[in-house]
């Protein structure tokens, strides 16, 4: 039936084309508005991720009372009064047992690596400049496993950090305070010691203003060294062979020490949230419109059929079935989604490629262009919209015309 | 052959009868005509013989099969191939050429390619050439009848029912309309029930059926 079923469909081209308009503009609105959306939401998660990884494994900030005190300083006797209560917390917040942790993610099979961190709080100088810092000490190669941070190398390159030796990559923010470029010296202090020079490497720009103007790395044995924190760790990002498995082990290592252990959803909570709003919102838009075009589809379909019973009578009067009656008028819609549909996703890739050029006149990661995501499954899910609001609309008016007998529409005229 | 056995066909709620106790055989061959009043119950006849309507008492048989007993499947093929329909309206499919309308019964299996030579006999035979090639819309009406009888005709059928097919046409292409039948019978042997209201053209049949207030006279 669909040579039948072709012919009829584009004998009325105005209609045809009015409704293949709806879908396209459905299947096109979806691609836009996801491209634009996604777009932005993989470079926050980016930037996110940066810091978080899949799951995180940090100190937790404990708070020392006189409980605490007393079982350091008298253990075992329990008639220790405090006349003031002692109230503190401690200077950093540490791993208590890193190699313990490292040992078991080393062996564990849902690992995919992990990267060690140091942070320390620095204050970098060039000759009467000085700008406030955060030290991230890490190990380049292990980094590179669990985050993304080598694609944001603006200079140099992030594996230059690997030989250690006092060698530097900062934030482009910081560099540029300190007007200081790639083959640099910079003084670090961390207020424990006396100044030690680094080398600039490689600088960092991460799009992130809150991180460009602070964020300087380092060899992890070279923060520690600088901070006489000598086999100390602060962090340890984690990367998971599927990271939709990040709270359920988040879960499971909460359970074995002090240690605080946030899953990069939890860790991002307010962020999650708006991303859900912002897919129901995507949804709720798309839909809205398919259901328009499908509409359109159905109404026109009604109308056709009301005004085919004649041709429908003569075709069960020849043999044709119900089924292939059925056929028919189905196909003819689901064609106005197949012939939609790639339409609606070709306008929507030409739009999404013209708006990520226009210039927005600020910066937006590493340029001033909108983020715009071409990921396929935007296009495979705005293709399966178009098609089955197609063929949704096609089954009611196509199951209607196959049930109509020869003899109804034969009295009925008579 | 065609047998219609104590055939009665009721309409509406309450019931009103159409057809009362119909009794009637058609040979292979033959060319009979249904004539009588308007709401004498002719065209219902046809077109419970025909298998596009069920009686609601009685039976109608094709060869001896009984048409109750048919699947939907078989009742579709017997249709496709063997039974050929006229109405009163063209009922051609706008969207198609007047060569691809005749075309349509053999394209339900596939075989268009394979009847497209006889189609254009039949074209030809029935004074059509030249017009094959046109919409419904560009032809006459006494041209688009016999497209409709030509498209009937395609598979060759054994029986041919028509349902007025005069009734929209004037003298001159009705009668046309009946030697097309005439000659069909007589030369392909096909058997054909003509529904009338002309006794002019009731009258060409081999055989004439009287219907009066639902009863055979």
């Amino acid at each position: 039936m669909l040579y039948l079923a072709l012919k009829q469909l584009f004998a009325r081209k105005k209609q045809t084309a009015l409704i293949l308009i709806g879908v396209s503009f459905g299947t096109m609105i979806y691609v836009v508005i996801a491209g634009v959306q996604l777009g932005l939401r993989e470079y926050i998660s980016g930037q996110l991720m940066n810091n978080t990884s899949h799951v995180r494994i940090s100190g937790s900030d404990r708070t020392i009372d006189g409980k605490a005190l007393t079982e350091s300083f008298f253990p075992g006797r329990n008639l220790v009064h405090w006349l003031i209560p002692p109230l503190g917390k401690r200077g950093e917040a540490r791993l208590e047992n890193y190699l313990g942790h490292a040992h078991r993610l080393e062996n564990d099979p849902d690992v995919y690596n992990f990267a060690p961190k140091l942070t320390l709080p620095v204050l970098v100088t060039r000759a009467a400049l000085r700008a406030n810092s955060e030290l991230i000490g890490i190990i380049p190669s292990r980094q590179m496993q669990v985050t993304a941070l080598a694609d944001y190398m603006r200079e140099g390159k992030l594996q230059d950090l690997e030989s250690a030796g006092s060698r530097l990559v900062l934030g482009s923010g910081v560099a540029e305070k300190l007007g200081v470029s790639v083959g640099g010296t910079v003084m670090l202090t961390s207020g424990r010691n006396e100044g030690r020079p680094f080398k600039v490497v490689g600088i960092i720009h991460l799009g992130n203003h809150n991180f460009d103007d602070v964020v300087a790395y380092a060899h992890l044995r070279d923060v520690q060294t600088l901070g006489k924190a000598y086999g100390r760790v602060s962090e340890i990002s984690i990367a998971l062979v599927d990271s939709s498995q990040a709270y359920a082990k988040a879960e499971v290592w909460s359970l074995l020490g002090p240690d605080k252990v946030e899953d990069w959803e939890r860790a991002n909570a307010a962020y999650m949230q708006i991303v859900k709003i912002q897919d129901i919102a995507r949804f709720v838009i798309t839909v809205s419109i398919l259901i328009v075009a499908a509409f359109g589809i159905y109404n026109i379909l009604t109308i056709m059929i009301s005004q085919k019973k004649r041709e429908i009578a003569i075709l069960r009067s020849m043999g044709f079935g119900a089924w292939a009656v059925f056929e028919l008028f189905f196909i003819q819609g689901f064609v106005i989604g197949v012939l939609g549909g790639p339409l609606g996703l070709l306008i929507g890739y030409t739009l999404c490629r013209i708006v990520g050029n226009v210039d927005l006149g600020f910066q937006i990661g590493r340029g001033n262009h909108l983020l715009i995501s071409y990921n396929p499954d935007i296009y495979f899910t705005a293709l399966g919209f178009a098609l089955l609001s197609g063929a949704l609309a096609s089954i009611l008016p196509a199951v209607h015309a196959g049930r109509m007998t020869p003899m109804d529409i034969i009295r009925e005229d008579r | 052959m065609i047998e219609a056995v104590q055939v009665s066909k009721d309409f509406g709620h309450p019931p009103t009868r159409v057809l009362s106790g119909i009794d009637l055989k058609i040979e292979n061959g033959d060319f009979v005509s249904i004539h009588g009043r308007s709401g004498s119950g002719k065209s219902t006849l046809l077109y419970i013989l025909s298998t596009l309507d069920h009686p609601t008492q009685g039976e109608v048989s094709f060869d001896g099969q009984k048409v109750k007993e048919m699947s939907v499947r078989d009742l579709d093929h017997l249709r496709n191939t063997q039974i050929g329909f006229i109405f009163q309206f063209h009922y051609l499919l706008p969207e198609l050429t007047a060569l691809e309308n005749i075309l349509l019964p053999p394209r339900k299996t596939g075989q268009q390619e394979k009847f497209r030579g006889r189609a254009l006999e039949l074209i030809s035979q029935f004074g059509l050439k030249g017009h094959e090639h046109k919409f419904p819309g560009q032809l006459s009406g006494g041209q688009q009848q016999r497209v409709a009888i030509t498209r009937a005709l395609i598979m060759n059928p054994k029986y041919l029912f028509a349902d007025e097919p005069t009734g929209n046409l004037d003298y001159q292409n009705g009668l046309m309309v009946l030697e097309i039948l005439k000659e069909v019978n007589a030369t392909q042997g096909a058997t054909v029930v003509l529904v009338t209201h002309e006794r002019d053209f009731s009258s060409m049949a081999k055989r004439e059926v009287l219907l009066k207030d639902g009863f055979v006279v």
